[in-house]
């Protein structure tokens, strides 16, 4: 995909310690990569400073990307989503973010939308696939977990399950996935 | 007989690979599997496995501009690390020195600079026996200051050859370069002869430092600098006696 040897391509020239391509990287990436911190993390001071800070290892760690085992797109979200997983282990950050449960409503994740074709292609459209396999409880606690970053306890709580049958959800809807997938 | 490692299971490596990349791995459990993965690399390979399968989900989180102020403050660290970088270079280059003039015979280095220096010169500054010893030398390697440590009461002085040049639009700034820490300034050297009263920090200081030498600085806050800026005219090795 032409996208993708773009984004190798930058990275590369990063690892070599262009700061130009950094910033066409940023560019390219920012948004989805901000869109996606902020609906894990729900707080933008937080979210600009993941952001920041996967930047700067996006920057130090390019020379370890290796476009032989994987897509740049899929390394650095990666690399943004551990960090936002970091922040959001914090006791400081569990204990606020219970209080804004308002928030958190509004931004729910439930039925999948087309996937974005442009950035992440035919393992989009194919996920998507089996997406749609899984039993319906399945699939929404997987997404809700992916992008508002829901613990086990967090997500048996908000659906109203006991947290062993949440669990149970998770995993069989992995493991659907992987056999679907794969 | 061994321990069995459960994480040797690929079923259970599998499932926590997934559960990793989902994000519901959390916690300690998550900091325990992050450094396994970091160790074995058929766990870093089911991550990877799982990262890719689960990427496209990201592409529909939606996209949000970020504020224009989160590229700024990337582009002002990255200045930052750029000059500590630097900064670094500069001292390594100085312990490279250093370490190739420990290997030159020193004490004759010193006996030779002395004499070259006049002892009755380096009398005159110093008054008492001293406990420690610089030589600063040139480029080429001429004798051009030497610096004494004295501990009754605690100072340094500072002597000055007659060849030195004293800056018109510069000032001479004497640094103390420390083995594992950043330099620091210890005077300007506004006249020939300078005594420099230490306390018993910066006597502590003095004695863990690789040596002295003096740089060329812009008038401004000289001695607020954390490293020379200017070009370094003359350096020494510390010589306890």
């Amino acid at each position: 995909m032409a996208e993708e040897r773009q984004l190798a391509e930058y990275l590369a020239r990063c690892a070599q310690g262009d700061q130009k391509a950094l910033e066409e990287l940023y560019v390219q990436t920012s948004g989805l990569l901000y869109g996606l911190c902020l609906r894990l993390i729900r707080r933008s001071d937080l979210a600009e400073e993941v952001l920041q800070d996967a930047y700067l290892r996006i920057w130090h760690r390019a020379g370890t990307f290796d476009s032989a085992k994987g897509s740049p797109l899929t390394w650095m979200i990666s690399i943004v989503r551990n960090r936002a997983l970091d922040i959001m282990r914090g006791a400081a950050y569990q204990a606020e973010r219970h209080t804004e449960d308002v928030w958190a409503g509004q931004h729910e994740t439930t039925d999948p939308g087309p996937l974005q074709e442009a950035t992440l292609g035919s393992d989009a459209r194919a996920l998507e696939e089996c997406l749609e396999q899984l039993r319906e409880e399945q699939r929404r606690s997987i997404l809700m977990a992916y992008y508002e970053g829901y613990t086990h306890s967090e997500l048996a709580q908000r659906l109203g399950k006991p947290l062993g049958t949440v669990k149970a959800w998770i995993r069989r809807g992995l493991e659907q996935l992987k056999r679907c997938l794969d | 007989m061994p321990r069995l490692d459960r994480y040797q299971d690929p079923e259970l490596v599998d499932r926590l690979a997934a559960e990793y990349v989902l994000g519901t791995l959390r916690g300690l459990a998550r900091a325990r599997f992050e450094a396994l993965c970091n160790q074995r690399s058929y766990i870093r390979a089911a991550v990877e496995a799982w990262e890719r399968r689960l990427a496209p989900l990201a592409g529909r989180a939606g996209a949000v501009a970020p504020p224009a102020r989160v590229w700024r403050q990337i582009e002002a660290e990255l200045a930052n690390e750029q000059a500590l970088i630097e900064r670094a270079g500069r001292r390594r280059w100085w312990q490279q020195v250093l370490a190739w003039r420990l290997a030159t015979a020193f004490s004759v280095l010193l006996a030779v600079g002395l004499i070259a220096y006049g002892a009755r010169k380096f009398e005159a500054v110093v008054h008492e026996a001293p406990e420690y010893v610089v030589v600063l030398e040139n480029e080429s390697r001429a004798p051009m200051a030497v610096v004494a440590g004295m501990r009754n009461p605690m100072r340094i002085a500072v002597n000055l050859r007659d060849e030195v040049p004293m800056p018109k639009d510069r000032v001479m700034v004497l640094w103390c370069l420390m083995a594992d820490t950043e330099p620091v300034p210890m005077a300007v050297l506004d006249r020939r002869e300078k005594v420099i009263p230490l306390d018993q920090e910066e006597w502590n200081a003095m004695e863990r430092a690789q040596g002295f030498a003096v740089s060329l600085e812009p008038p401004e806050h000289p001695m607020q600098k954390k490293a020379p800026e200017g070009p370094v005219v003359y350096q020494g090795k510390l010589i306890e006696l």
